[in-house]
């Protein structure tokens, strides 16, 4: 439908709010929630007896709280670690204190009673797991620590990284380190794309570039990114690569940016990254080389093709090139 | 990498695309769109598959630039879904989720439905708070924007209703200047924003709405019907009404930018 002429004198007046405009509302609607949810101001004076009672009860001194160990190698075992808090453990671990799991290895399965103001958390060397009314998992590995959400919510700090929300049907990952990336991606190979690309991610946002952890992430992520068809992505990932340097399997990273530079914008683009190529004797680029040169550099194309021959390609390969060299030779254009 | 020229993002050409190039061109901007509503890392993942089903079920109404609008309401709307199933099981902080996700919205549509002498962040103070308590009413939660574009639609004529009232027995306690008095709002006191907001007064509720859904937001008919429950012909024909009644309230008021093509009979989409 072709625009209507007013249209976009509309669009100009739509109102865009701003940030305090909205905070003004937003602040405003729940006020007047909590006004109606308020309790007539002769009900409180019980309420504030009871709050006085609570805090003075709280603030007696108690004798020091002994953490209480948690260990089953064999089995599953189950214990309390505060009124509402259910624990299931296989593996080790300790209740540091009512509100606080310090597991150390194994699967460790939390039930906190929803709507009753529990404060708890499960800290592991990697992760700091805060939970309010859920039931969740922690498995700690050689991975790092999995965080598995059944019901409710958790919020996950993992070492170095900024607090991820975990809702119910969600997992999260804390990497024990960068390495534990490329182990994770090897070891879960029929992961999708999208969660090996956000474990990649977090490994590479802990090393540094040039380390090679941090160089053989970066290979993976531009491979994952090419062989599920984000070659403009892969092409982007791949082209940072070389320019930083970098030369581990500089030749596969080049080989993919040369692929995805001709899927995704021509031989112009591509032609830098075959040219480093066909100068390594890489025959596929060779001919790939040849065919974006076509009449405008033919004795150059020929030579190359002449050049990827005597590299001793596969038969089927071979026949392709002298196919190519045989329609030069009657002065046709390669297709 | 920023796009080539002939793969300008506001052109869909479904026919010349495929599902699988249409979802990697948009794979990005739809991720983006659904971080900025609230989602996670991993409810964006899960949500993705389901906005590029959504706009591909439509490729006939996908054309003149509408592919942007249409994937943004798909993210909001998949996204929405899942909070208000939460919402309905208790979830609190769903709730609160949904609201973060919608409040700048709200305020949009508050803003365009009222009138001046009413004040739009009351009206958006009332959806809210309809949000927060009486979102249990909602039967559908894939329908939660239809029943919120309702709920913003009553609470704005109930403030219409009141301020009538109000200012008929002389109390002039309910009458404010809206936000396009804000000496801060430069388009709203310019002498263009106040005549565009001089000819929407003129029209009716009805034609006000549909203005906004087809040439604001730039919705599809088939959004435009599921949203409010009429006929697609009922609908086509009270869209050129309001555009006749919008055209002859802007001559009036000299905006009209070229009066002679006259409104087309029957809208496509």
């Amino acid at each position: 439908m072709a625009d209507w002429k007013h249209a976009e004198l509309l669009r100009d007046h739509a109102h865009q709010p701003s940030d305090a405009e909205i905070a003004r509302v937003r602040r405003s609607a729940m006020e007047r929630i909590s006004r109606r949810r308020r309790p007539p101001v002769w009900t409180l004076a019980p309420v504030a007896i009871a709050a006085a009672l609570t805090v003075a009860w709280l603030a007696w001194p108690e004798a020091p709280i002994e953490p209480q160990p948690l260990a089953s190698a064999d089995r599953w075992s189950q214990t309390d670690a505060q009124p509402g808090v259910q624990l299931a453990f296989h593996g080790q671990g300790q209740v540091s204190s009512p509100s606080v799991v310090s597991w150390e290895q194994g699967e460790l399965q939390v039930e906190v009673e929803p709507d009753r103001g529990i404060e708890f958390h499960v800290e592991t060397a990697e992760a700091s797991i805060r939970v309010v009314g859920t039931v969740f998992s922690v498995e700690r590995s050689n991975l790092g620590t999995s965080v598995s959400v059944e019901r409710g919510k958790v919020e996950v700090t993992c070492q170095d990284e900024h607090t991820q929300a975990v809702t119910a049907g969600e997992a999260w990952l804390c990497l024990r380190s960068p390495a534990a990336a490329l182990h994770w991606a090897d070891s879960y190979q029929g992961a999708d794309t999208s969660a090996v690309l956000r474990v990649v991610e977090r490994g590479l946002a802990r090393s540094t570039p040039g380390e090679p952890v941090h160089d053989e992430l970066e290979v993976l992520r531009i491979q994952t990114l090419a062989q599920h068809g984000r070659t403009a992505a892969a092409l982007d990932a791949a082209e940072a690569h070389i320019e930083r340097g970098a030369e581990h399997r500089a030749q596969e990273v080049r080989q993919i940016a040369a692929r995805a530079a001709l899927a995704e914008r021509g031989c112009d683009a591509a032609r830098p990254h075959l040219e480093v190529l066909a100068d390594t004797d890489s025959g596929a680029a060779m001919v790939l080389l040849a065919d974006c040169l076509t009449e405008a550099e033919a004795d150059r194309a020929r030579a190359l093709l002449e050049r990827a021959l005597t590299l001793a390609p596969p038969p089927g390969q071979a026949a392709a090139i002298q196919q190519r060299l045989d329609a030069r030779s009657v002065g046709g254009a390669i297709e | 990498m920023s796009p080539q020229p002939h793969q300008r993002r506001d052109q869909p050409a479904l026919e010349r695309e495929t599902p699988s190039l249409f979802e990697a061109r948009w794979h990005d901007p739809v991720m983006t769109w659904l971080r900025e509503i609230g989602a996670t890392e991993v409810e964006a993942e899960r949500l993705l598959p389901g906005v590029m089903e959504r706009a591909l079920a439509q490729p006939e109404e996908l054309a003149g630039g509408k592919v942007q609008g249409v994937l943004k309401r798909a993210a909001l709307d998949l996204f929405s879904a899942g909070l208000v199933q939460a919402a309905l099981t208790g979830d609190t902080h769903a709730t609160h989720r949904l609201l973060d996700a919608w409040q700048a919205e709200i305020l949009r549509w508050c803003r365009w439905q009222c009138h001046r002498g009413m004040n739009h962040e009351d009206v958006a103070q009332d959806v809210m708070v309809a949000v927060l308590s009486r979102l249990h009413a909602l039967r559908e939660p894939e329908r939660f924007r239809a029943w919120l574009w309702g709920v913003t639609w009553r609470s704005v004529q109930a403030r219409k209703r009141k301020a009538w009232f109000w200012r008929w027995v002389g109390n002039d306690m309910e009458r404010h200047e809206n936000a396009y008095g804000d000496p801060d709002d430069a388009y709203a006191s310019s002498e263009r924003g106040r005549a565009v907001q001089q000819v929407l007064d003129l029209l009716s509720p009805d034609h006000r709405q549909l203005l906004w859904l087809s040439y604001v937001e730039g919705q599809t008919r088939r959004e435009m019907v599921a949203l409010l429950g009429i006929p697609e012909g009922t609908l086509n024909r009270r869209l050129t009404a309001a555009r006749r009644a919008f055209e002859a309230a802007a001559r009036k008021h000299g905006l009209d930018p070229d009066p002679s093509p006259p409104a087309p009979e029957v809208l496509h989409g």
